[in-house]
């Protein structure tokens, strides 16, 4: 969950467009009544007749000068309020981008994959719960590599006792399980896992004690 | 949004509990067909049509506070922004000592005029802002539900309900998000029950390789079928965490 990457793109979501011009239009919104605030009752006088031509004047130019005075303030603040909302969209669209990458990825298998956002990300807690996802998914899928294994292990086992023997009928029958075995490996390699190499081991140590398991029922036999 | 997870899970209803010996005691007779399975996207677009009611504003993600903030902070910023430029030249004409008592009488007096118009116009610029409220918090419920209900439907998929599907209301932001985690669960849906598949056709061999050693009368080959038939159970447990459509 560190910052592991840097920010590239400005815009990865279709929601920071429409946050974008969600805040120009409250801005623009908002100006527009505190200017109508500040300017509405100081020109209504210019619309007086009983007001001399001079106070017209003067009032005509203290609305010059106000404007002059507001408009610099109000452009850089638009600026820095827009540039401080795309930096906290980002922080949303970023982390979205990324899940619907990873969504992609874990679909075709890549189980190991897990979801890393930027320090300053939102949706922390939603990369945890899918991390949790996928962690829950993979045990599971570990559990079943080993089953499969053992599997395998006691095939082989009954393989090389047919082998010595080598009658006819068990041997076809042998040749159909080893397709199934074949397949069963082919759908589970669809799968790519974090952590192959401790399954490995514990495949091992299993299918050790299967195949002790299976000396004894041939001697038990 | 207090309202019942909008995913679907049609095994539920008929959901069966595993029996490890199943697929051996049916193996006598020759290899069954499978029964093909329906298309997972023609379910998931049968649950995704229901639609759901919208409360009208509920707080169910943090973010919806922080977009509130953000706006009322905003909002502050422009008033004081503006107000500053419109008072400031005012007060710094009253606190100049250059200037005499008379003077500065017409300044204060300026000023007490500006700011009885400008606070009456101000309080109605408040509404404008509650509304921005409002309106902001109804938009970013469209996003905070979504990410919300994904949320909830994670933990399932872990738990290996291959059958859960995303669906969201009307108007919600975040639908390619959701398409693409269903589409990510029919997939892996996909590729369990291929495994599925491919454990009960070698669980029938099995079976089959046990009725020849039978015959053959070889206590040997029957006693290391047994075994591998334990193992193909043992497999079977483990795939039947997953529920899928197909059981």
């Amino acid at each position: 969950m560190k910052g592991l990457f840097q920010r590239r793109q400005l815009f990865v979501h279709p929601v920071q467009y429409w946050f974008v011009i969600t805040t120009l239009l409250y801005f623009a919104c908002l100006l527009l009544t505190l200017y109508a605030v500040v300017f509405l009752p100081m020109a209504q006088p210019l619309y007086d007749s009983s007001i001399s031509w001079e106070q017209r004047a003067e009032i005509a130019t203290q609305f010059l000068e106000l404007n002059g005075r507001i408009w610099p303030w109000l452009i850089i603040t638009f600026l820095v309020l827009l540039l401080h909302s795309m930096y906290f969209m980002h922080r949303i669209a970023g982390p979205l981008y990324r899940f619907t990458a990873l969504f992609r990825s874990i679909g075709t298998g890549q189980l190991h994959q897990r979801a890393r956002l930027r320090k300053h990300d939102y949706l922390h807690r939603e990369a945890q719960a899918f991390n949790s996802m996928l962690d829950h998914f993979e045990n599971k899928m570990q559990t079943i590599n080993l089953h499969s294994a053992l599997v395998t292990q006691a095939y082989e086992t009954v393989a090389l006792q047919v082998r010595e023997q080598a009658p006819g009928q068990i041997t076809a029958a042998l040749e159909t399980l080893e397709e199934e075995i074949h397949r069963l490996k082919t759908c589970l390699a669809e799968f790519e896992l974090q952590t192959q190499q401790p399954l490995a081991q514990q495949c091992s140590e299993r299918a050790g004690s299967s195949t002790s398991q299976s000396s004894n029922a041939m001697k038990a036999a | 949004m207090g309202e019942p997870l909008r995913a679907m899970s049609p095994s539920d209803q008929h959901a069966e509990t595993p029996n490890d010996t199943n697929a051996s005691k049916e193996s006598s007779g020759p290899r069954p067909a499978l029964v093909s399975v329906p298309s997972q996207d023609a379910r998931a677009k049968s649950s995704g049509g229901r639609t759901y009611k919208r409360r009208l504003i509920s707080f169910v993600h943090p973010l919806q506070v922080r977009v509130l903030s953000h706006v009322i902070a905003y909002s502050l910023i422009v008033f004081v922004l503006l107000a500053i430029p419109v008072f400031k030249p005012l007060m710094q004409s009253l606190d100049n000592p250059a200037l005499s008592w008379q003077e500065r009488a017409v300044v204060a007096n300026d000023l007490l005029g500006l700011h009885a118009r400008f606070w009456p116009w101000a309080l109605g610029a408040s509404i404008v802002v509650l509304i921005h409220c409002v309106h902001s918090l109804l938009l970013m419920q469209r996003v905070a539900g979504p990410i919300y209900r994904l949320t909830r439907v994670f933990p399932q998929i872990g738990d290996g309900n291959l059958c859960m599907r995303a669906t969201f209301r009307e108007g919600d932001y975040l639908v390619p998000e959701a398409d693409l985690v269903n589409q990510m669960t029919a997939k892996l849906q996909t590729k369990i029950n291929m495994l599925k598949h491919a454990q009960v056709m070698l669980a029938l061999d099995t079976a089959r390789f046990k009725e020849v050693a039978v015959m053959k009368n070889d206590p040997a080959l029957t006693a290391l079928a047994k075994q591998m038939e334990q193992n193909l159970a043992g497999l079977k447990t483990s795939l039947d965490t997953f529920k899928t459509y197909s059981g």
